[in-house]
């Protein structure tokens, strides 16, 4: 194998499958190297950890067809730190030699035979907007559960009457965003993926304007340009959010987001983590209220306007910050019924997003 | 149980002869006839004692205690401030935190709680070497030791691969690995673990009893 192409172009690519590769200490230390193939003036990059594997493809001038599975983080470090220009790499003996300038590095590989390749998603193609779905998956991914094992610990990306939409939830709270014009998965259609693969695929989607999607359980592939994401699928589905879609919230605060946002950052410091910030609503007026036993207590009167009955209601703060933070209107609505009941937190204008919270019993 | 607070001085003669001088202290005479002189301070040990079986005959100004090996402990009373008794009954012993065994039984009927898909074969199985807290089977059919301490330290870490050497000498048991289970799990007992493949987990007892945080979820 035999391989001349720009440094940039290599290191672009390195940059994309590498982190999906897995540690060195695992039963598979292969799963440590990044699969490279050369086939005519083509070459393929590959890393995988079993549950997920990214591939990117880039043009290069192919010398000689083969494979070779350098250790990948540092065949990563080395084309890094390459000087701009041509690079050259080439199999000689159980090495991997890589030029570049005046530098060559002699890399050990793994043997080829050994790395195992998840096939892509045997499916057709459905394609989307990548920004539009880029936005969307930067909404609802701080929601997800962030444990390995949870039955949670993914997006769900569904196609029903109502079109598709993003969800995610970690029992506390629930993220939902719409994609109005989208025409992934059929009607009726449902995959919860998990969230560790969507975090590489964010930085995936910059790199074109379309995503395609193929899904055939249990994997899903993910496709921008060049390169390629397939993950296994998490089995099961998360909750229907439809009794919260349903739900009246008959009291309404309409606050500007950025305002509402540097009062709760306030309010948080005298708050340890996962404690609760309060929030006291009337027509007359809105006041925030923060306190904590050792580090003291807050008050602050809000520019808002509340429509409803008198509701002193208490959120987790961090979670209710989430919420709006990702916001893209100028001012936010929280909706709410009463002190036990989900509140939702939306634009001022649309609800192509929700996101549903629990208050804390105060 | 019987307290006595008096200005009293001690003569104990035995293997040793050993005296205290005058001075306020407390006496303890209890139920199954052990007797103990405390001084105002020091959590456990008496100044002076004589423990059961002993005879104790309570003269006016003193109380003379021999004991079937012929030592004597003499208690010369020179004012009793206090003389007080009162019926303990039996006492119920001292547990030592039941937090293990509970989380033990939680977890025998929540073995989901430790990973998805594991059964459970049994609690407390049995090797040559001691019983094995409990013994899964997981998701793809392997069979699963696992030991569960309230503190993760490497001593447990290395209990566990005791057990897991054992337990490989049954091939019937097929495929074998291990998790580690407690509360807090200190890092060398994590890293240990893992050199040696076997899985942490922390567990939240407080949830697991059904404790459930402050915060209320969504579903």
């Amino acid at each position: 194998m035999k391989f001349r192409c720009e440094r940039q172009a290599l290191a672009d690519a390195l940059a994309i499958v590498v982190r999906a590769s897995g540690s060195r200490t695992a039963s598979s230390p292969v799963l440590a190297g990044v699969r490279i193939e050369v086939k005519g003036d083509s070459l393929s990059l590959a890393c995988t950890d079993t549950d997920q594997i990214i591939t990117c493809t880039i043009p290069v001038q192919g010398i000689n067809n083969g494979v070779s599975v350098p250790r990948a983080r540092l065949f990563n470090d080395i084309v890094r730190s390459l000087a701009d220009g041509a690079v050259e790499v080439e199999v000689v003996g159980e090495d991997v030699v890589v030029s570049g300038g005046r530098s060559n590095f002699n890399v050990p590989t793994y043997m080829a035979q050994d790395f195992q390749v998840l096939p892509p998603a045997a499916a057709p193609d459905t394609s989307t907007n990548a920004e539009e779905f880029a936005d969307a998956l930067r909404q609802v991914a701080r929601t997800v559960k962030n444990q390995d094992d949870h039955p949670y610990r993914g997006v769900q990306i569904s196609h029903d009457a109502d079109g598709v939409r993003l969800a995610a939830t970690d029992n506390f709270r629930m993220a939902l965003r719409k994609l109005p014009h989208s025409k992934i998965l059929a009607v009726g259609e449902k995959v919860l993926v998990p969230g560790r693969a969507l975090t590489e695929l964010e930085r995936m989607l910059p790199l074109s304007k379309d995503l395609v999607i193929r899904w055939a359980d249990p994997t899903i592939t993910f496709i921008t340009g060049t390169a390629s994401l397939t993950t296994r699928t998490i089995n099961g589905s998360l909750p229907d959010p439809k009794m919260f879609l349903d739900a009246q919230y008959p009291n309404t605060l309409t606050v500007n987001r950025e305002l509402i946002l540097e009062a709760l950052r306030r309010g948080k410091i005298v708050l340890p983590s996962s404690i609760g910030l309060k929030l006291h609503l009337s027509e007359s007026g809105v006041r925030m209220e923060a306190a904590d036993r050792d580090l003291g207590r807050t008050e602050e009167d809000l520019e808002a306007e509340y429509t409803g009955a008198d509701l002193s209601i208490t959120f987790n703060v961090d979670y209710l910050m989430a919420g709006i933070e990702v916001v893209e209107t100028e001012s936010v609505r929280i909706a709410m019924k009463d002190s036990r009941s989900p509140a939702a937190v939306w634009a001022a204008d649309n609800e192509d997003y929700s996101y549903f919270i629990m208050p804390i019993r105060a | 149980m019987r307290l006595v607070i008096a200005r009293c001085s001690v003569v104990y003669e035995g293997r040793l002869d050993a005296s205290l001088p005058e001075a306020l202290r407390l006496i303890m005479r209890k139920a199954d006839g052990c007797v103990a002189i405390h001084a105002d301070g020091g959590a456990y040990k008496p100044l002076n004692w004589m423990n059961a079986p002993n005879s104790v005959a309570e003269l006016d100004d003193r109380w003379v205690i021999t004991n079937p090996k012929g030592e004597t402990l003499t208690i010369h009373l020179h004012e009793v401030i206090s003389d007080f008794e009162h019926e303990l009954g039996k006492d119920p012993g001292l547990t030592k935190d039941g937090v293990e065994a509970h989380l033990q039984e939680l977890l025998a009927d929540n073995p989901e709680e430790i990973e998805l898909g594991l059964q459970l074969i049994r609690r407390e199985y049995p090797t040559s070497i001691g019983p094995v807290d409990l013994l899964c089977k997981d998701s793809a059919g392997r069979t699963v030791a696992i030991e569960i301490k309230r503190r993760g330290e490497i001593d447990g870490v290395e209990q566990l691969t005791r057990y897991l050497d054992r337990l490989a000498l049954d091939s019937s048991l097929g495929d074998l690995r291990g998790i580690f289970v407690a509360q807090v799990i200190k890092p060398q007992a994590k890293t240990l673990a893992e050199s040696r493949g076997i899985i942490c987990r922390e567990i939240d007892y407080d949830l697991l009893r059904g404790k459930r945080s402050e915060q209320p979820t969504l579903f």
